[in-house]
């Protein structure tokens, strides 16, 4: 009997199903034929393929790892879809963000100043911005990185069009000064620096969250939270429960919240209402202990990191990090054998004909 | 009493479509049934539906499983509509939950089909618009090449490797660091 063939029209009907949190499948798909090729790298197929299954999957995760008997520090991209095997290394770079397919990258160099690099993973791009005099100065620094469209942009494929960044510094001189300048890709340059006078303050290092129009960066000391409205560029403060020691802001139901751990609980809290002045509420706190497998280390339980869109933290339990669904409570190890002090969730769509993880990643790996 | 009888009879004839397959067999069918799939409910909004619908490029065969899942699915819609009102939340949900989990049971025996029969099957959710079997049919055919090599794809689907050694060199250079 002749063994069934498929329906050419039918056909992208059958690969627009392939699962995107899969990559490696719709890659060998591009390797059973020309016709596949052609269809799954065309522009036609990544637009279905993005708005058919809407929320781009997790492809990896860029941990930064310290060990604790030597104390240095490290960065990797570590993939939790199945298709690279193994941690990649990043060398000089830290991450400090990633969001709408692009990360933002630190050079960390002993001999000259830093270097934000932004990189998309998808098409091998790396472009180095312009380094600020300014930024020799401050004490502590990050910085996000976004999608420039305000407004109509759905971010399922914007990572090719113009982006910011945005960057925070602290601590200036041992002042409280803390100044905000944003590069735009568009223009080339930085924008004058914002500047506001807070008491003493350093930047923390878990990276912002978007919430509608403002991006909020964490301050460790006197544990506050800074607003940045992108659109009318003003500051504002927004005090975090002072019990807590160590929070990830997260993003639940399009509104602010922040995820700790505290005697032994997942604690979630809610801001009450939108307004700066507006207190917290305690949402949920789970035993961590019914929460996370019964082999679990419950060693310096701490949340590093928070995958917008996804509802999904990540909690740290030395030597583990596990992913946690705060809408299923699925728990998941996708790391273990260091200590993970921050994981950022890398989360694209990938179609083929796009080069990822390419070039220039390849090249300092080789360096 | 005969007359509220025949009257019931005339809204129950009233409502039934009978679909003709490729090979002449006539199926009749309620109008909720049949509306599932979008390309009969055009033709009945266009009253185009007298003497039977028929669809000659559906088998009986292939016609008759069509059937008989867009009767379960229809069945389930009713139930849902007719639930939402006259249950608590509580009660709603459960039965709500309960009903999902027949109709994927049911779904899953619906697929137990071989390669054929599901490529026919696909061929006729497209050609009757039934947006509900084409997405469930294109998934257990995307999910059957789950770590399958290119080589056991073609295989499976009866294609022809057209690719040459340089193109398929390029493809993997292309992504050496993500699928080596």
């Amino acid at each position: 009997m002749a063994r069934p063939s498929l329906m050419e029209e039918l056909e992208e009907e059958i690969l627009l199903r392939f699962p995107p949190h899969e990559p490696a499948l719709l890659f060998r798909a591009s390797l059973v034929c020309k016709r596949w090729r052609r269809l799954v790298s065309g522009p036609g197929f990544r637009r279905r393929f993005r708005e058919l299954h809407r929320a781009p999957p997790m492809l990896g995760l860029l941990c930064s790892t310290k060990d604790l008997s030597e104390g240095s520090t490290a960065s990797a991209f570590v993939a939790t879809a199945s298709f690279c095997s193994g941690d990649l290394d990043l060398g000089p770079y830290r991450p400090l963000d990633a969001r709408h397919g692009r990360v933002l990258l630190l050079q960390c160099s002993r001999s000259s100043d830093d270097v934000l690099v932004v990189w998309d993973p998808m098409t091998s791009q790396a472009l180095e911005l312009p380094v600020l005099d300014r930024w020799r100065y401050t004490s502590s620094s990050t910085a996000a990185v976004l999608c420039a469209a305000r407004g109509p942009c759905n971010h399922l494929d914007c990572h090719r069009g113009p982006f910011l960044v945005v960057y925070v510094g602290s601590g200036a001189f041992g002042s409280g000064e803390t100044f905000i300048c944003t590069y735009s890709s568009d223009a080339g340059t930085w924008s004058e620096p914002i500047t506001t006078e807070l008491p003493l303050d350093f930047v923390g290092s878990m990276s912002s969250v978007l919430v509608g129009n403002a991006l909020y960066f964490g301050f460790l000391i006197r544990k506050s939270l800074l607003r940045y409205d992108l659109e009318s560029h003003e500051m504002s403060v927004i005090g975090v429960p002072q019990t807590f020691c160590f929070w990830q802001h997260v993003v639940l139901d399009g509104g602010l919240a922040l995820a700790t751990v505290q005697e032994g609980k997942l604690c979630i809290w809610r801001k009450a209402g939108p307004e700066v002045d507006v207190g917290w509420t305690q949402d949920r706190a789970i035993e961590l202990e019914t929460l996370l497998p019964a082999d679990a280390s419950f060693a310096w339980p701490r949340v590093v990191g928070f995958a917008d869109g996804v509802d999904v933290i990540f909690l740290r339990a030395v030597p583990a990090l596990f992913t946690i669904d705060l809408k299923t409570y699925k728990v998941k190890k996708v790391y273990e054998g260091k200590n993970v002090y921050s994981a950022i969730p890398y989360m694209s769509f990938y179609t083929p004909g796009t080069i990822l993880l390419g070039f220039w990643f390849c090249n300092f790996q080789n360096e | 009493m005969a007359s509220a009888g025949s009257g019931d009879e005339k809204a129950a004839a009233a409502a039934m479509i009978t679909l003709i397959s490729s090979d002449n067999e006539k199926f009749e069918v309620t109008e909720a049934t049949a509306t599932l799939s979008q390309t009969i409910r055009h033709m009945i909004e266009d009253g185009c539906t007298d003497g039977g619908v028929p669809l000659p490029n559906v088998t009986s065969k292939i016609l008759a499983r069509v059937i008989e899942y867009c009767k379960k699915h229809a069945t389930a819609a009713a139930g849902e509509e007719g639930s939402s009102s006259s249950f608590s939340d509580a009660a709603f949900l459960e039965v709500d939950r309960a009903f999902l989990e027949e109709l994927e049971e049911f779904d899953d025996a619906f697929l137990e089909v071989d390669r054929a029969t599901l490529f026919d099957l696909i061929l006729a959710a497209n050609y009757l618009d039934i947006k509900g079997l084409l997405n469930l049919t294109c998934q257990k055919v995307a999910d059957s090449v789950k770590g399958k090599t290119p080589e056991q794809i073609r295989e499976m689907y009866n294609i022809v490797n057209d690719l040459t050694p340089e193109e398929e060199a390029e493809i993997r250079r292309e992504t050496q660091w993500a699928f080596e």
